[in-house]
This record gives structure tokens, C-alpha cells and sequence, in this order.
């Protein structure tokens, strides 16, 4: 159902957007290609609603532009453009049943009756909504509603939809189940997908591609694999899951922490020399017995245990390095060792591959 | 009891006044003082003459037509206000807007005068810039000048009720309905009139309900020929002292407001005028 025509659906050209004085959007270049998922990611106020009313024709930028399927619409009012948004507030029209919400979009565009009903009925089967038809929006809870919204702005086949946090009013349960269904919809109906949150582990669940912002601006694009595994600034790492920081002093090759203790660098950061931050995830770390053999794949610390939490699937064990500084190592593999005590000194080991290197600049100290 | 304040209320502020005239109407008050036999005479002397029910329907007409022009008025301003002013802006205009409303009454129809009369500013102003040679006096002192005060004096009660349904209406579902497809206009016919509508129909009502009951101004800026229904119940329990005959009057005048409150309040649901959901 997608596109005919090549290239993509949806690029914003190096859009800036400035509200009194200060630049909300930095010039952000981005192509979305037909039938994608993306989410857009970034703490509140990152300016992701901004770029996506940018997108909608809600705001119109203060630089660059804005294609749609290869068509400028930088300057086209949003009655205009072929896109359709799912706001958080879901913004149903109270005063008319769920069919008539449904039908707006079709009728502005003088579809005829006929095919007008057989579309709605179509839209609520798609959402599982067939049997509200006659009720009044506010009568729904919330997870109904937004499928509302949701059927409502597929019914226009859209050449992009637009997703203004619609899952972050809804309580966990219901969120897990709506993500599930959403992504059931994209695939079903193969209409691109505009997403934005501010949950990382939403982004990571969903999207084909996440887009991280940072003050307005774009600070990393790519799957949820290369900006988990390879985020480009501490930033992302942090945003991004969780991350154990150590501060230490890059030299031929490897990072020395303040101990003497040595950290070996991966093969792209090899060359660094002078301060650094060395990054790596709970997940990622073993805990091993104190007297057992480094292995050449692998980084290992001296710690001592200051607290075991068990959560269940997995098990937090928070430590304490030699030099003061705290890990966390998060485990499902509780049979790597007997964990010693409460106040127990064992090795904290990860791959060298998976220890992320950044500078250790202070202005990006997070 | 919840109802007990209520039904207080309503035995104090009309049950009771209106008993009291229903039962001053069925005697007859003549120069010795008043008749005190049951009577329907007042009601037949309302029907004797044509003067009467020609001036209750003059009465309406000029409290219908003040009423349309002060919600054609109230609605852009009303929307201009709730939905394109900056938040921090609302507060300063709605006060600037009001603020000549803390003046009385009375003073605001006197200012009137000095506007619209044979040596007045307008007149003036038309005979400076030559537009007229001898000065208007269609301004002031007839229908005119009764209906241009009164849709000033109501202009608030009509604006404001406007302006909070649509102060009410959430910004996304105008910007929902502009995504679904529909132009500035289509937008006002589909989602702004149909959820502003308790407002609409509560500034109707009580703008129709104060005009048709008006005798201030009309006396003020009336001239003879400004004069309505309220003046002439007025005269009956002032120099006339014929209270039976005003309370005949004022029954005429209670029903034809009420069936007109009826009528309005069957299009749009009286919950919803008072109990915006
Ligand atoms: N209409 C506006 N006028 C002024 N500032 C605005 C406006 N809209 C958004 N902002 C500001 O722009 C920044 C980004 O907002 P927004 O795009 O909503 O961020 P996000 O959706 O990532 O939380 C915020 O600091 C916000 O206060
Ligand atoms: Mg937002």
C-alpha cells in the first residue's frame, strides 16, 4: 500500500525553528523512506513535538524545508498535506459518535457515503473497535480512544503518520499491549510511521530506526542495535539504557584508571591518549571469581560487592571499585559463580568490544 | 437535604413575586382604589386595543435584534480572545475590554448623549470632515439609539459565556480537524459552533432576557418613539399607580420571554448551557 513512486516519503531539509530568541529546532536534516518506523527520541523538550507540527504544518520553520513524497509543503497549511497526526491527548471530537470521528477526514474530502462507511467500518475492524461505532468518544478509556484517534487518521491513508507520544497516557500494562498492536498495524497497513517518545525502551521495542535530539538537534540516527551497541556521544549512552562510567587516562592502547588498574581499548580507539570516560553496560559485565584468568577478549576490575538485589529474571549486583568509583552489574546468569557475601571482592569482567570510549570533556559530562 | 437551598431559592425569587402579580392582575384598581372583585377585565383591555400587543411585539423585535447583533459582535472577539491571544496576553485584554463595565449603568447610557446628540461628537465630526451639511438627529432619541446602547451595555453578558465554551475547547481538536482536511471555515461550522453552542445559547438568553426587560435606557435615549413594553409597566406602578394593570402587563411579558427561553433552551439542552461537560 505503499508508495508507487521512488524515494522517500518524508525529508526535512536543514529546518530550524526558533521560539523568542532561542532555537528549538537546529537545523535538522532527516530522510524517512516509504514504510518506515521511526522513532523520534529525546528528553522533554528535546523539541521532537516541535519538529513534528513542523511536519504536520502546526509551526512552519525558520530555515530549510520540508518534502512530502518529493513535494515542497514547507509553506502549505495542514488541510494541505497528505500526512495525518495521533496526538497524545488523542483530541477526539467530543461531541460526535466514533464513526462520525472516524469519518471526518473522508468527508472534508467529499468521499461518496457509500464508500465512506465501507472505509470506516475497515478503519475500526483494523483497531478491533468495530462494536463502538454508535458511542460517544468520551464514554472510552483511554487505550479505546487512542485507537480512535489512531483509525481515524489511517482511514485517510496518509503518506506519513504522525505519533505525538500517543502511548505515554496510558498506564504500563495497556502501553506494553498498545506498542504490540501498533507495530501489528504498521505492518498490516505498510503506512510510514512518525513516532515520537521520550521512553528509550518504547524507541528500542518499536521502531526500525530511532533518531535521538539533544536541544534540537539531531544527535545520532540509526537502528536500535547501532545506537545501543555504538552510541556516537555519552549522551545517547546514557539516554540509551544504562551505563557504568569510569574516568581514567588513555595511553598506547589502553585507559588506566587512578588504581593503576588497566582497561584495554577497542581497536577503533586505540590511538587516544589523555583523559577519557570509559563506558559499558550492566548487562554486558560477568562477575567472576577473584583469583580467575583475564581472558585476552575481555577487561576485568576488582570490585567489592556493596549490595545484591533479586529482581526476579535477573539480578542487580551493585560494587565498588578499588578507587571508590561504583558499577552495576545487572545478570540473569546467576551460576557464573557463588556470589560471595555482601562486602565480597570478586572480577567484574566485559568484552573489550563492548567498552564504549568517549572524551572526557566536561561539557559532555551528563 | 440537597434540594432544600433550591427550592428556597425558587419560593423566594419567583414563586412567591409571581403570585403575588398573577393575583394583583385578576383585580381591577379604579380611581376609589382597588375593585376587590375577581376580574379577567385587565386581561380583555390587554386584548381591546392594539396598542398593547403592538408595543410587546415592537419589544421584541428591538430585544432580537440587540441580541443578534451583540452575539455577532461577541463571537470573533470572543474567539480572538479564547483561541489567538497569547495565554499571557487574556487576562490584560479581558481586563481592558471590561473595565468600562465598572461604571454604572446609568453612567454608561448617559455617555451616550453627548456621542449621539444634534451638537455631539459624531455630529461633529460627519459636519467637519463634510460629509453631512446640517447636523443627524436620527442619532439619538428613538429605536436607534435604544438598540445601539443596549447591545453596548450587554455586550459582556453575550461575550462572556462565548468566550468561556470556547476558552474550553482544546487547541489539538481545532489543529486535529485542519489535520483531517478542513480549511479555517470548515473548521468553525464542524467544531467550533457545535461545542461553543451552550455558550451561545446562554448568551442569547440572557441577553434576550435583559433587553425585553429594559426600561433605563429607553427612558434615557428613548425619545418617544424609543419607548418599550418595560416603560409602560414601569409608568403603571410609578405615575399611573395602577398596579393591578402593571402586573397584567408584566404577565404578558414574563410569557412571551419564557416561550422564547423555551424555544432556544429545545434547541440546545439546559444541562449543557449550565453544566458545560
Ligand atoms: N509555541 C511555543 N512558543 C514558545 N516556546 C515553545 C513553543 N512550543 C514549544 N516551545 C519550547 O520549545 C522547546 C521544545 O518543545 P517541544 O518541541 O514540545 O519538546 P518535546 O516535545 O521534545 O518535549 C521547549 O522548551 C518549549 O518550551
Ligand atoms: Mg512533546
Amino acid at each position: 500500500m505503499t508508495a508507487s513512486i521512488d524515494g522517500p516519503d518524508l525529508e526535512f531539509s536543514g529546518v530550524t525553528k526558533i521560539f523568542s530568541g532561542r532555537a528549538v529546532v537546529r537545523r535538522v536534516s532527516l530522510t524517512v523512506q516509504p514504510g518506515e518506523f521511526i522513532a523520534v527520541l529525546g528528553p522533554s523538550g528535546s523539541g521532537k513535538s516541535t519538529l513534528l507540527k513542523i511536519a504536520a504544518g502546526f509551526e512552519f520553520p525558520d530555515e530549510g524545508c520540508i518534502l512530502l513524497r518529493g513535494k515542497d509543503v514547507t509553506t502549505e497549511p495542514p488541510y494541505r498535506r497528505n500526512v495525518n497526526t495521533v496526538f497524545q491527548s488523542y483530541a477526539l471530537f467530543p461531541h460526535m459518535s466514533v464513526a462520525d470521528n472516524v469519518a471526518y477526514g473522508l468527508r472534508r474530502k467529499k468521499v461518496p457515503q457509500t464508500e465512506i462507511a465501507h472505509k470506516v467500518k475497515e478503519a475500526l475492524a483494523l483497531v478491533g473497535l468495530h462494536r463502538f461505532w454508535d458511542n460517544s468518544p468520551t464514554t472510552l478509556s483511554g487505550g479505546e480512544q487512542q485507537r480512535v484517534a489512531l483509525a481515524r487518521a489511517l482511514v485517510n491513508r496518509p503518506a506519513v503518520l504522525l505519533l505525538d507520544e500517543p502511548l505515554s497516557a496510558l498506564d504500563l500494562k495497556i502501553r506494553r499491549r498498545m506498542q504490540i498492536e501498533l507495530k501489528r498495524i504498521h505492518q498490516e497497513v505498510g503506512t510510514t510511521f512518525l513516532f515520537v517518545t521520550h521512553d528509550q525502551e518504547e524507541a528500542l521495542v518499536m521502531a526500525d530506526r530511532i533518531v535521538v535530539m539533544r536541544e534540537g538537534a539531531l544527535e545520532q540516527v540509526g537502528t536500535a542495535r547501532e545506537i545501543y551497541d555504538a552510541p556516537v556521544t555519552p549522551f545517547v549512552a546514557d539516554f540509551v539504557g544504562e551505563l557504568n562510567w569510569l574516568d581514567a587516562n588513555a595511553s598506547s592502547g589502553a585507559a588506566i584508571l587512578s588504581d593503576g588498574a588497566q582497561i584495554k581499548l577497542p581497536e577503533a580507539s586505540q590511538h587516544r591518549r589523555g583523559p577519557v570516560r570509559i563506558g559499558f553496560r550492566p548487562e554486558k559485565m560477568r562477575l567472576a571469581p577473584i583469583d580467575a584468568v583475564i581472558g585476552p577478549q575481555d577487561n576485568g576490575v576488582r570490585a567489592t560487592i556493596t549490595s545484591v538485589t533479586f529482581q526476579g529474571p535477573i539480578t542487580t549486583v551493585d560494587l565498588r571499585l578499588t578507587d571508590g568509583m561504583i558499577v552495576r552489574c545487572q545478570s540473569s546468569a546467576t551460576d557464573t559463580i557463588e556470589l560471595p557475601e555482601k562486602g565480597g571482592t570478586v572480577l567484574c569482567l566485559w568484552q573489550i568490544g563492548s567498552t564504549l570510549v568517549f572524551d572526557a570533556s566536561p561539557t559532555e559530562q551528563t | 437535604m440537597q434540594v432544600g437551598p433550591a427550592v428556597a431559592l425558587f419560593l423566594v425569587f419567583l414563586a412567591a413575586p409571581l403570585t403575588v402579580t398573577i393575583g394583583m392582575s385578576l383585580f381591577r384598581t379604579t380611581i376609589f382604589g382597588v375593585d376587590w372583585t375577581l376580574t379577567l377585565a385587565n386581561y380583555a383591555k390587554f386584548f381591546s386595543e392594539w396598542l398593547y400587543t403592538d408595543l410587546l411585539l415592537k419589544s421584541l423585535r428591538m430585544a432580537a435584534t440587540i441580541t443578534v447583533v451583540v452575539i455577532l459582535i461577541s463571537f470573533p472577539v470572543a474567539f480572538w480572545l479564547a483561541k489567538i491571544v497569547r495565554p499571557g496576553w487574556k487576562i490584560t485584554l479581558l481586563l481592558l475590554i471590561f473595565a468600562p463595565y465598572w461604571v454604572s449603568y446609568v453612567i454608561r447610557t448617559y455617555a451616550w448623549m453627548p456621542l449621539l446628540g444634534r451638537t455631539g461628537v459624531v455630529n461633529y465630526v460627519l459636519m467637519s470632515l463634510g460629509i453631512i451639511d446640517a447636523p443627524l438627529d436620527v442619532l439619538l432619541f428613538n429605536e436607534f439609539s435604544v438598540q445601539l446602547v443596549m447591545v453596548y451595555i450587554f455586550l459582556p453578558f453575550g461575550m462572556v459565556p462565548l468566550y468561556l465554551s470556547m476558552d474550553r475547547i482544546d487547541d489539538n481538536l481545532l489543529r486535529a480537524a485542519a489535520d483531517l482536511g478542513s480549511t479555517p471555515a470548515s473548521i468553525f461550522r464542524h467544531i467550533v459552533l457545535p461545542l461553543s453552542a451552550p455558550g451561545l445559547a446562554g448568551g442569547t438568553i440572557t441577553v434576550f432576557v435583559l433587553a425585553i426587560g429594559s426600561y433605563v435606557t429607553p427612558r434615557l435615549v428613548g425619545g418617544p418613539s424609543g419607548i418599550m413594553f418595560g416603560n409602560l409597566i414601569a409608568d403603571q406602578f410609578g405615575a399611573s399607580f395602577n398596579w393591578s394593570w402593571g402586573a397584567t402587563l408584566s404577565i404578558f411579558l414574563v410569557t412571551a420571554t419564557l416561550a422564547i427561553v423555551a424555544l432556544i433552551s429545545s434547541r440546545v439542552s439546559l444541562n449543557r448551557i449550565f453544566l458545560q461537560p
